[in-house]
């Protein structure tokens, strides 16, 4: 496992010169950027700004045109299909859409032990029921809910499976693509109270992409803007939202409307 | 010319609501998505209502324009300028969308018909509700594209929908909603499929449309902060009841009913560390439940015996401000 390499080396991925076409398009444009053991890094912006992209080509479920993927020195680029999907245990990623992504056919069970069956020697069979009810108290989901299907869950439920079988493997780094954009601010709160506490207790790394720029404020340590395919700015989440130094940046913090203290009210009595 | 479209009444001033709604209920076999509410807008008002998923806010919207379709059940009132709505002809209920009461939605790609261009429906709206000539219809059209933002509104006549970016989209048909002038627009959740930067314009062309023309505003949304820019009162929903309203930036600083209260402290624009959110315990009830007590009681940190058993009344705690709670006051005190 990935903890066992305790050569210095800082950063658990280094991103260099990454680019992407589709056709004549470039969605992502000499991306450069790195993080850190235990950091949480935040990739913003809007549609069309690549994040999602770079997500996808960080885990190679994209090719890449150009550039190097170093995942703990190693370039993710230069790996063959067994050597990545092996790699993938320590990188798992969790999708916007708790509907989209979690097999209808698949009770709760099956889903969170489904990553032991791609990899084997994780969990030996005999230990499943056990790890499964550990990883369901870890994302506070009630052991009864083992043998239901995901239609009886709520999107903030379903979101639960789908960390808890990201977690299944233990991974090292963690990719969020926009985990909680489609749930209610109520459930929402709590994903992201749950999220913070595991990244706590485990200390994972994570890449969290989101276009809620208060939710990023929260939670991240460094944040990426994007904007179309190229990154305008990157720098500790404090010094991008005090200090703002491109253009895009102070539009996208000015258009957030939880940051903003003008109301229709006020601006309507000035 | 555009006057003669719809005069308005004169003294239309006056104290009496635009739009009432007293106990709708609407359901679906034996889902209940709204419970039983009551709701008045003034002339010229902005109202937003608030709520998660499943609060009955949207259904709430759609049953003032009459666009509950079987099996689908409506019962209540809903008057419109003095107009009941309720169980009105579908015919009789095409002559108030438009001049009356028109809507924009969340999905502007499904509202627009994508194999006519943009022009031709907005064009229509005039020749055909108002019996104008292609030229003058043509000409309104542009000066409609114009007021909503839409740059060189005659070279973009022709193009079609998906010749469009989603902002722009939803300004065509907010432009497509206010053709007629109505005296209400119903806006549900316009700006939730947009980015960031391009909600902010939007919202700015409705307060802005809004208050030129001095139409009322019906804004449903989940967002609190979005309600903010765009409405002066607040309506808080939950499982198809109204559980709060008042004036918005009151609610806001000193809510007085525990849903919203703890929807405020789950807002991640409220606090400064993930660690201060304090999410609502639980899910939103199913919407075939039936409830004895107040229906939120399940989730509620205050809540006692009495709440599971009887449904609090509306409570006035101050000038304006009512909360569906037994500890209203207490709450709205900071208590």
């Amino acid at each position: 496992m990935a903890a066992d390499t305790k050569v210095a080396v800082t950063s658990v991925l280094k991103v260099e010169k990454l680019t992407k076409h589709f056709g004549q398009v470039t969605a992502l444009n000499a991306i450069d950027f790195e993080v850190a053991e235990g950091e949480i890094l935040a990739v913003v912006g809007e549609s069309g700004s690549g994040k999602s992209t770079l997500a996808r080509t960080i885990l190679r479920l994209l090719d890449a045109s150009s550039g190097r993927i170093l995942y703990r020195g190693k370039d993710l680029l230069g790996l063959t299909a067994a050597e990545m999907r092996a790699t993938r245990r320590h990188i798992q990623m969790i999708f916007q859409d708790p509907y989209a992504s979690l097999h209808p056919r698949r009770t709760v069970f099956e889903l969170v032990s489904e990553p032991w069956r791609v990899h084997s020697s994780v969990a030996p069979r005999r230990e499943w029921p056990q790890r499964v009810a550990a990883l369901l108290e870890q994302v506070g989901l009630p052991q009864a809910y083992a043998s239901l299907y995901p239609a009886r869950l709520s999107g903030g439920e379903r979101q639960r499976v789908a960390i808890a079988r990201a977690l299944a493997l233990r991974p090292d780094l963690l990719i969020l693509d926009e985990p909680v954009s489609a749930l209610d601010v109520s459930i929402q709160a709590q994903v992201i109270k749950l999220l913070m506490t595991l990244q706590q207790e485990i200390g994972f790394t994570s890449i969290f992409i989101s276009h809620d720029l208060a939710l990023v404020r929260l939670i991240a340590d460094k944040v990426i803007v994007m904007n179309r395919g190229r990154i305008v700015e990157q720098g500790p989440t404090q010094a991008i939202f005090a200090n703002p130094r491109d253009d895009y940046t102070r539009l996208l913090l000015a258009s957030s409307p939880e940051l903003v203290g003008e109301t229709a009210t006020k601006e309507q009595e000035a | 010319m555009t006057t003669e479209i719809l005069k308005r009444p004169a003294g239309e001033t006056s104290a009496r609501p635009l739009l009432s709604i007293a106990g709708l209920r609407v359901r679906y076999g034996r889902t209940h998505a709204v419970r039983g509410i009551d709701l008045d807008i003034m002339p010229g008002e902005s109202v937003a209502i608030l709520g998660e998923s499943g609060s009955g806010k949207s259904v709430t919207g759609k049953a003032v324009m009459g666009l509950i379709n079987p099996p689908g059940k409506v019962a209540g009132s809903v008057e419109f300028d003095g107009m009941q709505l309720v169980g009105r002809s579908e015919a009789s209920l095409r002559a108030v969308r438009g001049p009356g009461i028109a809507m924009v939605f969340q999905d502007s790609l499904d509202a627009l018909n994508p194999v006519f261009s943009i022009g031709s429906q907005i064009i229509e709206i005039f020749t055909v509700r108002l019996s104008w000539s292609g030229q003058q219809a043509r000409e309104e059209a542009i000066r409609l594209m114009l007021q909503v933002g839409i740059v060189n509104p005659e070279s973009r006549l022709d193009d079609y929908p998906h010749q469009f970016s989603g902002g722009m989209r939803q300004r065509i048909c907010i432009a497509m909603a206010i053709a007629l002038k109505p005296r209400l627009l119903i806006a549900d959740e316009p700006t939730t499929a947009l980015d960031v930067t391009v909600q902010a314009g939007i919202l700015k062309l409705i307060s802005q449309l809004q208050r030129d023309s001095g139409m009322a505003l019906l804004f449903v949304t989940h967002d609190l902060a979005v309600a903010r820019q765009v409405a002066r009162k607040l309506v808080v929903m939950y499982a198809g009841r109204v559980v709060e309203r008042g004036p918005i930036d009151d609610v806001f600083h000193r809510p007085a009913h525990p849903y919203t209260r703890a929807l405020l402290g789950s807002n991640p624009g409220s606090v400064k560390h993930w660690s201060e959110l304090k999410p609502i315990a639980g899910n939103p009830p199913d919407k075939s439940a039936v409830f004895t007590g107040c229906a939120f009681a399940p989730r509620c940190p205050r809540a006692v015996r009495m709440c599971s058993e009887r449904e609090p009344d509306f409570v006035t705690v101050a000038d304006g401000r009512q909360s569906r709670c037994h500890f209203a006051q207490e709450m709205f005190d900071g208590r």
